[in-house]
Parts: C-alpha cells; sequence; structure tokens
C-alpha cells in the first residue's frame, strides 16, 4: 500500500484513520510507513524509480559545482597576478 | 551509477583540476621569464655591533645616494622603534637598491603599492631592487614584531618625479621637512 503524493501529516493522519478501520482484535493490520514518534520524523516515500533517477542527476550537479568553484578560483587567481601582483613592479 | 562510472568521473574530475594547476604554473613561469621576474636573495653578513662606527650604515651614509651609472642606492638601518632616516626620497622611473640592516632584534620593512617585502636581519644585510613608475609617498611599516614600540614604527619613501630629484654633490638627497 503506497500512500505517495501524502503530506507527511496527513500520511500519519491516514495511517491512523486506517487503524481504526483495519484493526483485528486490537491489532493493527496497517503496515507501517515508518517507526518514527513524531509526523516530522517520517522519511519521505521514495518510489525505486525516482531515487534510481535522482542517483543520476546528482553526479551532475556535483560536477557543475565543484566546476564553476574551480572555475572562480583561477579567474580570481588569475585577477590578482595580472591586476595587482604584476603591476606593483618586479623586485629582484 | 555503478562504481566503475564513479571511478572514471573522479578520474575525469582530478584531469580538471591537474589542468586548473598546470594554468596557473604556467602562467608563472611563463611571466617569471618573460620579465625576470625572481625573488629577492642576498646573503651578506656584517658586524651589528660596530654598524654605528664604520662601514656603509653610519649616520652620515644613511638614506639615498645616486650612483655613478644613474641608479639609485638607498641604506636604512632598522632599530627598535624606527627607520633611520625617517623619510627616504627617490626619483620615480630610475632602478632603486635598497639595503638594510638592524642593530638589535629581527625587523621587517614592506614599501605599500610595491611588492618589497624583506625581514630585516641583525647580522645581515637585506638588499631589494625595485622601480617605481609613479611618483608619490609610500607607507613603509615595519611588520615583524620587534618590541613594545613595534606599532609606531614606520617611515616613509618619497618617489619625486625626475624633474624634482635634485642631489647635492655628493649625489645625495633628503626629504623635506616637514613631511
Ligand atoms: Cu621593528
Amino acid at each position: 500500500m503506497r500512500i505517495c503524493g501524502l503530506r507527511r501529516e496527513s500520511a500519519s493522519i491516514a495511517a491512523l484513520e486506517w487503524d481504526e478501520r483495519n484493526s483485528e482484535n486490537g491489532m493493527s493490520t496497517y503496515p507501517e510507513p515508518s517507526a518514527a514518534a513524531r509526523p516530522q520524523d517520517v522519511a519521505d516515500d521514495v518510489r525505486e524509480d525516482d531515487l534510481q533517477h535522482v542517483l543520476q542527476v546528482v553526479p551532475r550537479g556535483a560536477f557543475a559545482l565543484c566546476a564553476i568553484a574551480v572555475a572562480l578560483l583561477i579567474i580570481f587567481w588569475l585577477t590578482i597576478y595580472f591586476g595587482i601582483f604584476l603591476p606593483r613592479g618586479p623586485v629582484s | 551509477m555503478n562504481e566503475q562510472e564513479i571511478l572514471r568521473t573522479e578520474l575525469r574530475w582530478a584531469l580538471i583540476v591537474a589542468g586548473a594547476v598546470g594554468i596557473i604554473v604556467a602562467v608563472i613561469v611563463v611571466s617569471s621569464a618573460a620579465m625576470v621576474l625572481h625573488p629577492p636573495s642576498n646573503v651578506e653578513t656584517i658586524d651589528p655591533t660596530t654598524l654605528h662606527l664604520e662601514g656603509e650604515f653610519v649616520e652620515n651614509n644613511l638614506g639615498s645616494v645616486e650612483n655613478p651609472d644613474g641608479t639609485i642606492t638607498a641604506r636604512i638601518l632598522a632599530t627598535q622603534f624606527m627607520f633611520v632616516p625617517r623619510c627616504v626620497v627617490v626619483p620615480a622611473g630610475r632602478r632603486v637598491t635598497f639595503r638594510l640592516t638592524s642593530p638589535d632584534v629581527i625587523h621587517g620593512m614592506l614599501i605599500d603599492g610595491t611588492n618589497v617585502n624583506t625581514m630585516v636581519m641583525p647580522g645581515y644585510v637585506a638588499q631589494v631592487n625595485t622601480t617605481f613608475p609613479e611618483p608619490g609617498d609610500r607607507f613603509v611599516p615595519c611588520h615583524e614584531y620587534c618590541g613594545l614600540g613595534h606599532g609606531g614604527m614606520w617611515s616613509m619613501i618619497r618617489v619625486v618625479p625626475e624633474s624634482e630629484w635634485k642631489p647635492d654633490a655628493d649625489g645625495r638627497m633628503s626629504c623635506e621637512f616637514p613631511y
């Protein structure tokens, strides 16, 4: 049973309602989504193919972030070298 | 993404980083070779106990002097807690050789707005060559903690246009007071 698409609070409410409707001798037959005590601690429900999709995309984002950071580093270094160090004149 | 793909990504990234380091090293090597840049190095010892009695750092030999070839030599004594003299005049556009030493503890000297930056150690002569392209006053602090008066230890390099460089018969020129 999936409750994908519901927000976490409503997911727990749905779980409680399920409990009321589907208890046998006081024992819940609800397939528990989480053992967390509070609704905000319940993990997001993830579909397997969504997970695979994200795992394919994340390295590309990390790569883009690293590339931008290193590119900025080199640009700043070149700016300081040619903009400040060399104009200050040679010493020997 | 399997392990091989992760490994390949890491290798690719390592190549990019190596390329970045290569660019920086290449810029340094090419510009250093083309402009003959190298760090100042001068190993020359001097007896710190007799500086005031004999040799080039006696009081009346301090300050800037024009050499026969037109270059300038500026001799400065770095002492607790001042530079002697407090102000040195040099002409713009000429090669200036700074020679410094200390009779007491380790001092430092840097000239604001230039790459001149050296330690001044007792027993050694620190020497730095440079050229000032523009006239103006340059602040020169001591940058090596030398005692309680360190914060007040500073001097000035007054770079004057060639037309205002008027040395006396000995080739010397001092700052006009007040500076
Ligand atoms: Cu000092």
